[in-house]
């Protein structure tokens, strides 16, 4: 599966993406059950190349189990490989899930049984990596971050482990790691590993946040170097009034897309439902992304943003109906079927489309879970519509849309083909970071994002 | 125990009604050691996706929606000519705990309301739908339009929240009750509509 070239592969990925006009591929998932308020099951490699995702479905002869498994579809070769191994007994922690893939799709890492295991599908070896669950990967692959859960002893822990040194470094809220005990989730790492995001709660009642009687989860950032992290949800002197959680991060580490349902992070947002936010790490500034037409925020619940590289694309799920048009709408805008969909939002002009429809207008079936590829041009997520004649069971399965990249997005005279050059372009903006930071994260000197440093801890 | 009764009502001018009322029914794993010899990719599993390949082929009447027998016919009809039509059907027969029965008689259902449908959802989960039309010259348009509605209490979808909410296709037609209309089975039964009379220029 790595004999294919780089600059072959991108070829003909254009060939084959071109050669359906509807930009969707789709495979089974066969999952009935799935929530979509259960984290993502999809996961894109930074290029775009290969979509992981799990599956109920026997796609392949040496599926002999009837668990959730991790599988890899190679967009290039429209070939689907199994990468769990078969499991004896399907329990509700005993199936795979939760697949993230790093920048060139070479190595993944999964949750199997409350365990983090780590595949190099070069080599074909696995390792586990300890207990715990929500892992994700460095796009270089040479860092994983998870939740270790707690032991009798302990707390839960963000851990994030040096792939190459085997080094295991923790992060958390504030500067002093003992003052803080609580819950972790989500966390998410740039594209070279030395930046982590992720969602704490304080256990017990700890000092009071402003505006609540309760601890509420707050997104933070750090430096893995640093061990620490800062609050992104709110300022420091005005913490968000309600959750934040599933923090998205860039691959440039400059931008952490998330969900809240605070009302004091914006102007105007005067509901107590999730929407969708961006904070750019270095200034510290907020913006709102699950807003709709009127730049007020949309009328339903917006969850589960993932974001490009440099942070320019954020994709998400959302119920609300009036995201891409409020009012008087075009037939193709309209969003009546009262379900989730998934959209993508240009933060650049502030468009905001619609993925989960195609040319006969939109899904009466709900889709959510999304990700994206490096340059936001590849989306993949589940959806309840039907893949085909033959589908009529009403599950998730997979989705993969392949969009255009608006001509600004793209370099001069370059195409979609030169996406990989692309990526390099993007990665120019990590040199350019150096806004003083309220938070303290982005005044930590950084090298270029698109270098490796072998000291990474 | 009892849980509230839903009904959904279809005024002339096209909005009707859901209206809660109090009363409710209650209601191998085969070898490891074989799997790792085994082929472990496929070129075969994925599929391009074509919208139009969705719904064509032949459906049979679900098992689970009880019509009267002179509206069989008619149901056929539609299966044969509604692309939409057939995705109702398709998605309420993939849910063997639910029963629609539907039922075409002159009712007094109030000012204009020309079809309803009561839901009951037992304890066990079951849902039964007991559609009402009261209309004899636009059943193809009420069956739709009511359909959509059990589909969307399929996807359990509240109604209520939705209501409250500005924009979003979801209208509370009588204060204080739980009478809604969604412009989602409005649009259906005007598409399956639609639909069928496209179809029968065609065949003409």
């Amino acid at each position: 599966m790595w004999r294919v070239p780089r600059r072959a592969a991108m070829l003909m990925l254009a060939t084959a993406v071109s050669a359906n006009p509807t930009g969707f591929v789709t495979l089974p998932q066969a999952d009935a059950h799935r929530s979509l308020a259960d984290a993502t099951s999809v996961s894109v490699s930074e290029d775009g190349r290969f979509v992981a995702f799990t599956s109920f479905a026997r796609l392949v002869p040496a599926d002999v189990d009837r668990c959730r498994d991790i599988y890899i579809f190679d967009r290039t070769t429209s070939r689907v490989s199994l990468e769990s191994e078969p499991q004896e007994r399907c329990e509700e922690d005993g199936d795979a899930d939760h697949p993230r893939l790093s920048g060139d799709g070479r190595m993944l890492v999964y949750q199997l049984s409350g365990q983090i295991l780590l595949r190099d599908r070069r080599t074909g070896s696995a390792r586990t990596l300890g207990d715990g669950d929500a892992p994700a990967i460095s796009a270089d692959g040479n860092a994983v971050t998870f939740v270790a859960k707690a032991s009798p002893a302990g707390a839960d822990q963000i851990r994030v482990v040096n792939v190459s040194t085997g080094a295991v470094a923790r992060v958390h809220p504030g500067t002093d790691a003992e003052h803080f005990t609580g819950a972790y989730a989500d966390p998410s790492l740039s594209r070279d590993g030395r930046v982590v995001a992720f969602a704490a709660i304080a256990a017990g009642a700890g000092p009071p946040e402003n505006h609540s009687r309760r601890p509420f989860w707050h997104v933070y950032a750090g430096h893995v170097a640093d061990s620490s992290a800062v609050r992104l949800s709110g300022m420091q002197a005005r913490a968000a009034d309600g959750d934040s959680w599933q923090p998205a991060i860039s691959g440039d580490g400059r931008i952490v897309a998330f969900t809240s349902t605070a009302t004091n992070l914006v102007e105007g947002d005067q509901n107590r439902t999730a929407d969708v936010f961006a904070v750019d790490v270095g200034t510290g500034a907020i913006e709102l992304l699950s807003r709709n037409m009127k730049r007020v925020t949309a009328n339903g619940r917006s969850s589960h943003p993932a974001v490009s590289v440099d942070g320019r694309f954020v994709v998400f799920q959302s119920d609300a109906s009036d995201l891409v048009c409020a009012s008087r709408c075009r037939t193709a805008d309209e969003d009546i079927n009262l379900l989730t969909d998934v959209f993508v939002v240009d933060r650049q002009t502030k468009i905001v489309r619609r993925v989960s429809a195609d040319s006969g207008g939109e899904w009466m079936e709900a889709s959510g879970g999304p990700a994206i590829d490096g340059a936001g041009r590849v989306i993949a997520f589940s959806s309840r519509h039907a893949t085909g004649a033959a589908d009529t069971s009403n599950d998730f399965d997979l989705y993969i849309a392949s969009q255009r990249l608006p001509a600004a997005a793209l370099p001069s005279g370059a195409s979609c083909l030169a996406c990989s050059r692309f990526l390099l372009t993007f990665s120019s903006f990590g040199t350019s970071s150096s806004a003083r930071s309220k938070y303290g994260i982005a005044s930590v000197t950084r090298p270029p994002v698109a270098s490796v440093d072998p000291r990474l801890f | 125990m009892k849980r509230p009764t839903r009904w959904i009502v279809l005024h002339t001018v096209i909005w009707s009604v859901v209206v809660v009322n109090t009363s409710m029914s209650a209601q191998s794993f085969a070898s490891l050691a074989a799997g790792d010899a085994l082929e472990r990719t496929s070129s075969t599993a994925a599929r391009d996706y074509v919208p139009d390949e969705l719904v064509s082929g032949s459906v049979s009447p679900p098992s689970n929606i009880l019509v009267p027998d002179v509206y069989r016919n008619l149901v056929d009809v539609m299966l044969r000519r509604s692309a939409t039509f057939r995705r109702q059907c398709l998605r309420i027969a993939a849910e063997p705990r639910v029963l629609v029965s539907v039922d075409v008689s002159p009712r007094s259902f109030g000012a204009g309301i020309r079809a309803m449908t009561q839901f009951r959802r037992s304890l066990d989960g079951r849902l039964t739908a007991d559609v009402h039309l009261n209309s004899a010259d636009d059943e193809v348009e009420l069956l739709s339009h009511e359909l959509e509605h059990v589909i969307e209490q399929l996807d359990q979808i509240d109604l209520s929240s939705k209501a409250a909410q500005s924009d979003s296709g979801v209208r509370r037609t009588v204060l204080d009750t739980a009478l809604f209309e969604t412009k989602r089975a409005t649009r259906t039964g005007l598409k399956v509509a639609q639909e069928m009379r496209g179809s029968a220029r065609k065949a003409d």
